[in-house]
């Protein structure tokens, strides 16, 4: 077991792929020579060399379709994008070809291709910069979506993810490629659509995914001190959605609190309520509740775009209310 | 500069264009009939583009990729067309198992990625093909067809560009039908010659004929051959014409009649039937036998589309994911 | 061979198409695939081709006119063919295929019941009770009334605490079911006896019932019935219980307060009187209903009775047999029964519970004690709908018929 950060995880489970199938590839803007812009291929270049570690134009519908092609053909491409921000380009790509290229060829050409990077707000970069578009991605049939920081979960996801033969879409976190967990050595998979136990509670049901899990593990400390144990689930795949793991935790709790960075509006938390409202009506002693932005675009200044972002306080009263504290 | 191409040649091309045209006019009569629905593009007066091109190279190894438009070209790769006319009926038997419909024919085995549905989206695509014989060193080329007006879309110039950076073997076909829809071209586009687009991204470019099919081959034969062997891309323009609307609800209000009369006195049809004539390549009565057996091989297509079954309601998940 | 040229779908959105208008003429020649009609469409005016070649015989639908898709609009032919004819053949081409695309639609189902005079019972009004669907499934498997519980939640909400205060008390334990020696045999509930338990329960639960009790002097109405019966052919003979349903009809009629319903928001009283009679059967009870019992003779009441308890008796009546009854009389004089009260027929608003005739001791009005042929009834009322000088009011009226049957005959 090794102490990396998420970039080291999500390095090593690149190289490891690219190592292992020669038809993996790693293409996007700043990847190569200058070893990403996040450093997440840190020396990738040197080890694969320019045909398999490939910096494109900044182009990204270009090149997403690039990989679309390339991945009909046989290719197993991993397309990075800076962030996510600027995956809005490649909507079109990923929306329109990616995800239905399997269902309107009657099944003839599947895409095996990951689309990855940072999502979400960072600090301090505005409106342009700081957004979550998971829940726009994961309306659109055809496509599978992971979003997780936990180093050792990226690891074993992204691993999944290269070797899947559909289009998966895979959301980091700009703010927490630097943070270090314990890593399995080699060969360590974690199947994509199964969530996890983040940390056993009997109180009340928190999910959270992505930077939120922290937050999620902050509020479940602070609490604890109140004497109420917090469950919290992370899924860690958005699409397929591991149901169960959350209607089991409600079942035994009663209580739902969906905590997620991005707007409340028609997001996916408010999927997640409606799967639960649906399955585990009868076990709900109060209205689930959400935690999300607030619906603004991001502010610059530093306290507004705190107050945007979900904070430990709008969670707590979210755990109280479900609670009747 | 027509140069003579044998008369095997030219009579396998009069009827695979043939086949084109009365396929295509079948369609176009079984959607007035309500046999099917949706949208409908028509590439009447256009068959000497894909004869010419899809000739000149390795049916079933090249890689080929088009718009919307796409009837024809999986037929002339060698699709049989009552699955082309069986997935236009939405039937289970049809190209794409009766969930892609009129503009999304695909083929695997000839090697045809798709009639796709957005203007100029196809573009990265077969960079991507390129990107693939390149990476994986075949001996191949790929082939991307797009109307005029999808050279004013983003991603058809960035995919140009990384072809030209990265060498790719890709062969851009812009078919200059003159319209966009109901645009005409020089509206929207302030260039005269639309492979003058090349120069942007220090391109090759070629015009290309694209009525006159000998002519049509006979370029993209050097084309080709030359994008194989110095892996390099180039953006062609051929010229052409669609004698139909932009699709069947379209009346062409944008055009005068006498345009229309002048480009018909070019079809590419009555074009090759006087070569053939003049290089005796045919006989008069033999083009009769032609049209017999053109008519036979459309009724059959339709009638194999008309047999065919739906698809049964677990085919809706089918194909969502692997 | 002429062509009849149909209205063609040049959109993919079109519904219906308009003739713009006809490039040419009747009598004018034609080419296939020439334009000769401009259609209008929901999106353009587009010129559309013949589909054949020789002359426009006839134009079906004019410059301005509309179709819907696939309507005939032209004729076109040799220019010495008439185009009636064409037309005739092309109508029974299609027309034969419409009659057989008729035939095989299902057929028209047997027109429905009629629907019952009075509306069926209404359901139980709901308290409602506020809670969580966690506190109501707790309260539902412990057997705790939400009602006695105050909430602590939001607008007084019932949640899992408010229930695990009280659980400990609240909740009753079944006790231990003593199984006698002699064994228990299981007999599972009918749907007839879900029914009864069903209705029964929810009339005795809802209904406030109160019992009125009166006996009359059936001297002088045996006494005419014996005589009357005696000329009677088989078929008409009528019984005692017929007699009731006869006069407590015109009695009905008389007091329509008592013929009536309670329902949510009023009291449906009924013009109609239709008489549910209690069957008993082997397994259960059945109600059928004399309909408009007012306006039959006696006679006809006693066939209509008899068919109705026949077709009872061997489980086939129809909905329309039972329901719909505005007052139920029950008997169970021919047993022996002296009195006894019965539970009301919801939606109804009474119920008359008829005993045996019996020779009965009495005060004559003289002083002296003498002995009278007596029949005692007992009404019970829904007090929501009937007062009990209501009820009264209607016995008193019953009691005149009966004592003296005539009065019925110009009374009612």
């Amino acid at each position: 077991m090794a102490i990396l950060t998420l970039r080291e995880a999500l390095n090593q489970a690149m190289s490891e792929e690219m190592e292992r199938d020669p038809s993996v590839f790693l293409m996007g803007e700043e990847v190569a020579e200058y070893d990403g812009a996040y450093k997440v291929s840190k020396g990738m270049l040197a080890k694969f060399g320019p045909m398999r570690v490939v910096d494109s134009p900044i182009s990204e519908a270009g090149f997403a379709g690039l990989g679309v092609g390339a991945a009909m053909c046989g290719l197993r491409p991993i397309i990075e994008m800076m962030t996510w921000n600027f995956a809005i380009q490649a909507f079109d790509q990923i929306i329109n070809h990616a995800a239905k290229m399997l269902y309107m060829s009657g099944g003839q050409y599947k895409v095996p291709m990951v689309i990855r990077g940072p999502h979400g707000a960072a600090h301090m970069l505005s409106a342009q910069h700081s957004q979550c578009v998971d829940h726009m991605l994961v309306n659109c049939p055809g496509l599978k979506i992971i979003s997780t920081i936990d180093p050792a979960d990226a690891k074993g996801l992204m691993k999944s993810a290269i070797r899947d033969d559909n289009t998966v879409l895979f959301l980091e976190s700009e703010m927490h490629y630097g943070r270090s967990g314990e890593v399995p050595d080699g060969e360590h998979i974690v199947p994509i659509g199964v969530g996890i136990v983040k940390r056993e509670g009997t109180d009340v049901t928190l999910v959270a995914w992505n930077k939120m899990v922290l937050l999620a593990q902050d509020v479940a400390v602070e609490l604890e001190k109140e004497g109420i144990s917090v469950e919290i689930i992370d899924p860690r795949t958005l699409m397929p959605l591991d149901e169960e793991i959350i209607f089991n935790s409600v079942r035994k709790t009663n209580r739902l609190v969906v905590l997620e960075e991005g707007w409340g509006v028609a997001s996916f938390g408010c999927h997640i309520v409606d799967r639960v409202v649906k399955e585990c009506f009868d076990d709900l002693d109060a209205p689930p509740e959400r935690v999300t932005n607030l619906f603004v675009p991001m502010p610059y200044n530093e306290r507004l775009e705190h107050e945007v972002m979900p904070t430990a306080e709008r969670t707590i009263s979210a755990i109280k209310a479900v609670l009747y504290k | 500069m027509t140069q003579k191409l044998s008369n095997q040649l030219l009579v396998a091309f009069y009827k695979e264009m043939l086949l084109g045209r009365r396929l295509e006019e079948r369609v176009g009569q079984l959607y007035v009939q309500q046999k099917f629905s949706g949208f409908c593009h028509l590439y009447i007066g256009q068959e000497a583009v894909s004869t010419g091109c899809l000739n000149a190279i390795r049916k079933g190894q090249d890689y080929v990729i088009t718009g919307y438009r796409d009837h024809v070209a999986p037929v002339v790769l060698g699709m049989e067309p009552g699955v082309m006319m069986a997935e236009l009926l939405g039937k289970v038997t049809g190209c794409a198992r009766g969930k892609g419909g009129s503009m999304h024919m695909f083929s695997e085995k000839f090697r045809f990625m798709g009639g796709h549905g957005i203007v100029g989206g196809q573009v990265p695509l077969a960079t991507g093909a390129a990107w693939k014989i390149k990476y994986n060193k075949e001996d191949l080329v790929a082939l991307c067809f797009l109307g005029d007006a999808a050279s004013n879309q983003g991603q058809f110039h960035e995919a140009l560009n990384m072809a030209a950076i990265w060498d790719l073997p890709c062969i851009f076909i812009i078919e200059n039908n003159k319209y966009g829809m109901g645009t005409a071209i020089s509206r929207t586009c302030s260039l005269t010659t639309l492979a003058d687009r090349a120069k942007a991204y220090n391109m090759r470019q070629a015009v290309v004929d694209g009525r006159n099919v000998v002519n049509t081959y006979t370029q993209m034969k050097e084309i080709v051959d030359e994008t194989r062997k110095t892996s390099k891309p180039i953006l062609v323009e051929i010229q052409t014409y669609r004698f139909r609307g932009h699709s069947v609800s379209d009346p062409g209000n944008y055009r005068t009649k006498e345009e229309v009369e002048k480009e018909r006195a070019r079809d590419c049809l009555v074009l090759l039937k006087d070569i053939m004539l003049n290089q005796k390549a045919a006989k008069e009565d033999d083009f009769e036998k032609f049209e017999e057996e053109i008519a036979d091989k459309v009724e059959a297509a339709v009638a194999f589309a008309e047999d065919s079954p739906e698809p049964e309601l677990d085919e809706l998940y089918k194909h969502v994911l692997v | 061979m002429a062509t009849v040229m149909e209205m063609p779908k040049l959109s993919d959105t079109m519904a219906e198409g308009s003739v713009a208008r006809w490039l040419k003429k009747e009598g004018d020649k034609v080419s296939a695939g020439i334009p000769v009609i401009e259609i209008e469409t929901d999106k353009a005016t587009m010129e559309y081709e013949s589909p054949a070649s020789g002359v426009l015989l006839k134009i079906l639908v004019g410059d301005g006119q509309k179709c819907p898709l696939q309507a005939p609009i032209a004729i076109i032919g040799k220019a010495d063919e008439k185009w009636e004819e064409v037309f005739e053949k092309y109508k029974a081409k299609k027309g034969g295929s419409a009659a057989s695309a008729k035939s095989e639609a299902p057929k028209a189902t047997a027109s429905a019941p009629a629907k019952a005079a009075a509306p069926q019972a209404t359901s139980v009004s709901q308290v409602d009770v506020k809670a969580s669907p966690l506190a109501k499934k707790i309260a539902a498997d412990k057997g705790i009334d939400l009602k006695s519980i105050q909430g602590s939640g939001p607008n007084g909400r019932i949640v899992q605490r408010d229930l695990s205060q009280t659980s400990s008390s609240a909740a009753t334990t079944s006790p231990a079911f003593a199984v006698a020696s002699g064994g228990v045999v299981k007999i599972p509930h009918t749907n007839m006896r879900k029914t009864i338990a069903r209705r029964l329960a929810e009339s005795v639960n809802t209904a406030p019932h109160f019992f009125l009790s009166i006996s009359f002097n059936m001297a002088d109405l045996l006494n005419w019935r014996k005589s009357a019966v005696a000329k009677l052919p088989e078929d008409q003979k009528f019984s005692v219980n017929d007699l009731v349903i006869f006069l407590a009809a015109r009695a009905l009629k008389r007091h329509p307060a008592v013929n009536s319903s309670w329902q949510d928001d009023c009291v449906l009283q009924y013009g109609d009187v239709h008489i549910s009679v209690a069957v008993a059967l082997p397994n259960g009870l059945m109600t059928p209903v004399v309909r408009h019992a007012d306006k039959l003779t006696v006679v006809q009441i006693a066939q209509e009775t008899k068919r109705l308890v026949k077709i009872a008796k061997e489980g086939k009546l129809q909905p329309n047999d039972y329901a719909g009854g505005t007052f139920s009389v029950s008997n169970l004089g021919m047993t022996g029964i002296e009195d006894f009260t019965a539970i009301i027929n919801p939606p109804q608003a009474a119920i008359l519970a008829v005993g045996s005739t019996l020779p009965t001791p009495v005060v004559l009005s003289n002083g002296s004690v003498g002995v009278e042929q007596r029949m005692k009834v007992t009404l019970s009322c829904d007090h929501r709908v009937i007062d009990g000088a209501v009820g009264a009011e209607f016995l008193k009226t019953l009691k005149q018929y009966f004592e003296d049957p005539a009065t019925a005959l110009f009374l009612g």
